[in-house]
């Protein structure tokens, strides 16, 4: 969404653009042009404002992902098939992306912008400043799950972990408590998917599939599933070594984050939050029996 | 229109995939009653349980709580009309503590936001104290329910329901695995929390059932078999057959 306000903020004040529009009547984004799309889609005309863009980051995906998914919760559908059935979803959503060449840029994505609200993207301030906003925000999250973590709700959440008919019978629904943290997790994936969008200049299809999906899973698996700041910190472990090894060894990339998956569900169920953890408690032991 | 019973249940019927796990049922249940459902293996008692709490749609047939017709309502909404339920093998949340278990089964607030903006007020911590006691974990508020012998989970899902102070408690083999100083101190506890509210237990322990029941009722492949005090139950020629054979 971030990347259609981009786009079109970029297609606005480029001037063979402008050139272009008198030509068609309005001003479209280059990847229109050359697919010979004539007039701006619908769907991206109220990706023109500021205004509309902003608050659709987080509430468009909030309401989508808590409709979907309190569907799929209400009929009892878990585990396993709602995986299978969100993974599908994104799937279908990054073929789709590359169908529509037209309208979405296809396999290339929609990149290349220039300003946001008339800052310059490609200053070093404007680089520094994005990391920053990017910081707090990643801290709000944390702030924000570690509130909700923390509240009745939380535990609830965990009683359905632990069993979820004894929830449905204490007269809970547990499907509203799934679909409404099934959404804030939408919020913050799509929150960080703008931040991302607006830092690399791209939004692109390969960004959405399936291998993207399972990357964030791995991240968290790596961190400690069991830990908001093991969550944070497999992130950062995983991109950092994404990066150098797919700098050194693109093909072997795929490999690593297999093997890397497979080693800690068997030897680190949880993470390296359990890891630590566990280690911390080898030592108070042998505090204890020394005195 | 009032009705002089908890718990009406008429031709109720239940089938999967052609066999009849309860057959034209008839089953009514009067205030303040402690009543024991007995029965051999398949006879349809717990289906019948989960028929009135929901979580079985029957195939036929119509339950009555008080005045509200359940038989189509989901679980969470008759839980919330005051029916409460406890299942065969010990169902607690075995990563958090005692109090946490029975602070989340206290009825307010179930909604989502209500639960994210929740404060413990004194009251609760009171009741959860007072039914802690009640169901003798008195001493084990912080543990983890997880390192609760198989008796005190029984007991903390009791414990569980008594927050919801439901009118009408279901119970599936309350005393299975308990020793037998444990089943005594849970006759008296059914004793004690069976004033003011209905229950039905399901139980294969007779002497436990000597203990606490004012009435019972046999199943035996999902019908009714007989009815009335345990004395008369078992003096009964049809029950006798079933239970020792021809």
């Amino acid at each position: 969404m971030l990347a259609m306000f981009l786009k079109l903020e970029a297609t606005n004040s480029d001037s063979s653009a402008q050139a272009l529009s008198a030509f068609f009547g309005s001003n479209l984004p280059d990847f229109m042009v050359w697919n010979s799309v004539e007039a701006l889609p619908i769907w991206w005309e109220p990706f023109n404002y500021v205004w509309f863009t902003l608050p659709a980051i987080v509430l468009l995906p909030a309401v989508l992902a808590f409709v979907f998914s309190y569907a799929a919760f209400r009929r009892r559908i878990g585990s396993v098939y709602f995986s299978i059935v969100t993974l599908s979803l994104s799937a279908i959503l990054a073929i789709m992306i590359i169908g529509q060449q037209g309208v979405t840029g296809g396999v290339n994505g929609i990149n290349d912008f220039r300003t946001f609200m008339g800052i310059n993207l490609d200053t070093d301030s404007a680089k520094v400043t994005m990391y920053y906003v990017t910081v707090s925000l990643l801290l709000l999250g944390m702030l924000i799950s570690g509130f909700v973590l923390n509240s009745r709700l939380g535990r609830v959440v965990i009683a359905i972990r632990d069993n979820e008919d004894r929830v449905r019978f204490s007269g809970y629904n547990p499907a509203l408590f799934k679909a409404f943290i099934f959404a804030i997790a939408a919020v913050f994936s799509s929150i960080g998917g703008a931040m991302f969008t607006i830092q690399q200049s791209l939004a692109s299809p390969s960004l959405v599939g399936i291998v993207p999906s399972i990357e964030m899973v791995i991240y968290a698996a790596v961190g400690g599933r069991l830990s908001l700041v093991g969550a944070v910190l497999g992130a950062m472990l995983v991109g950092t070594a994404k990066t150098v090894f797919s700098e050194n060894f693109a093909t072997l990339w795929v490999y690593f984050i297999g093997f890397l998956f497979v080693f800690v569900v068997m030897y680190l169920p949880n993470g390296i939050v359990g890891l630590l953890t566990w280690l911390r408690d080898l030592r108070n032991k042998q505090d204890g029996s020394k005195n | 229109m009032s009705n002089k019973f908890v718990l009406q249940i008429e031709d109720l019927t239940v089938s999967f995939d052609g066999f009849k796990a309860v057959d034209g049922l008839n089953f009514y249940l009067e205030p303040d009653a402690l009543h024991c459902v007995i029965g051999p293996n398949g006879a349809g008692k717990t289906t019948l349980l989960d028929m009135i709490c929901g979580k079985t749609k029957p195939t036929g047939g119509k339950i009555i709580f008080k005045d509200t017709d359940i038989t189509e309502l989901m679980e969470y909404q008759i839980t919330r009309l005051g029916i409460g339920r406890k299942f065969q093998t010990p169902s607690v949340y075995d990563q958090l503590t005692v109090f946490e278990n029975l602070e989340i089964s206290h009825p307010n607030p179930r909604g989502v936001l209500g639960s994210v903006f929740f404060k413990r007020t004194d009251s609760i911590t009171q009741k959860i104290h007072e039914v802690a006691n009640k169901i003798f974990l008195g001493d084990h508020l912080d543990d983890t329910a997880a390192i609760l012998s198989h008796g005190q989970k029984q007991w903390l899902e009791i414990g569980m329901l008594l927050m919801q102070d439901p009118e009408l408690i279901l119970l599936d083999e309350p005393v299975a695995g308990m020793s037998a100083k444990e089943r005594e101190k849970t006759a008296a506890l059914l004793n004690e929390i069976s004033r003011g509210r209905s229950i039905i237990v399901i139980e294969h322990d007779m002497a436990f059932v000597k203990m606490v029941a004012k009435k019972v009722t046999v199943l035996h492949q999902g019908k009714l078999l007989a009815e009335g005090t345990l004395e008369k139950v078992q003096e009964d020629e049809q029950v006798k057959q079933v239970y020792l054979g021809h």
